[in-house]
């Protein structure tokens, strides 16, 4: 009786450390690539098979795209709560309203033009098929997927 | 010893067919009987019960300790390993997304 509850209570346990222990194991390389500095530039090494040299590049072009998208990101803030405010005080498409639009679309297409250099350049520096693999998958998520969206909601 | 058993045996069956009870049986003796045989039967436990106690008992033979053990071994590797992938997909999904969001200033949350 007593080997059987002994028996028991062991299986038990070694299920609970073999679950533990593989599951550790298989997501051991995930949490050290979450805890890097820049764990989605280190998705975009594991995803896109870069080696240490392009990855390099990568990173200082990521750093260099990064500075100058933070100035395009004020703009958009900046550009947003101004047709905010203009959207609050009437109830027609003014002149005003007019101007920023068009100013808000001139950004877009400015804003996309860099990504779009941006990705171009990286891609480049990627050996040619998985530098390809990126394009069509970043253009998809970002350029193609805001085309979409704006024919969805049209 | 074979003949020597069944002329035993043929004699007890003469002894008992010669018997008879001289005492009067209580009344309703023979429902009695039948409840009691009715009512051990129903405290005998239940098939999966005896199952499981067989089981149980079988827990302390080396053979079947050893198929429980690695039965459960493997559950526990089949469960982690499927958890992990799960996680691993799951961590995968969303750093690509995140990637996404921090090259495109109009996926960035503002």
């Amino acid at each position: 009786m007593r080997r059987s509850l002994f028996i028991l209570i062991t299986g038990f346990f070694l299920a609970v450390a073999a679950y533990a222990g593989l599951y550790f194991i298989v997501t051991a390389k995930y949490h050290s690539m979450e805890r890097s500095p820049e764990p989605e530039i280190a998705w975009l090494k594991r995803e896109f098979h870069l080696s240490d040299t392009e990855f390099e590049r990568i990173c200082q072009m990521h750093d260099s795209y990064m500075s100058g998208c933070a100035e395009r990101c004020r703009q958009i803030d900046e550009k947003n709560e101004e047709l905010r405010k203009l959207l609050a005080e009437t109830n027609a498409v003014t002149p005003k309203i007019e101007k920023a639009l068009a100013d808000a679309a001139l950004l877009r297409a400015e804003c996309q033009k860099q990504m779009l250099n941006h990705f171009f350049e990286v891609s480049r520096t990627m050996p040619p098929d998985q530098g390809g693999r990126y394009l069509a998958w970043v253009q998809n998520q970002t350029i193609l997927a805001d085309s979409h969206q704006q024919m969805h909601h049209h | 010893m074979n003949d020597s058993n069944s002329k035993r045996d043929a004699a007890l069956d003469t002894m008992l067919k010669r018997w008879q009870s001289e005492e009067n049986l209580a009344p309703r003796f023979e429902e009695r009987v039948w409840k009691r045989i009715a009512h051990a039967e129903a405290k005998r436990p239940s098939r999966w019960a005896a199952f499981w106690l067989e089981i149980w008992a079988g827990l302390s033979r080396p053979s079947l300790a050893a198929v429980y053990l690695a039965l459960l071994l493997l559950t526990g590797m089949a469960g982690g390993y499927y958890h992990a992938r799960l996680a691993e997909s799951h961590t995968l999904d969303e750093l690509s997304t995140r990637y996404v969001q921090m090259v495109d200033p109009y996926q960035t949350r503002h």
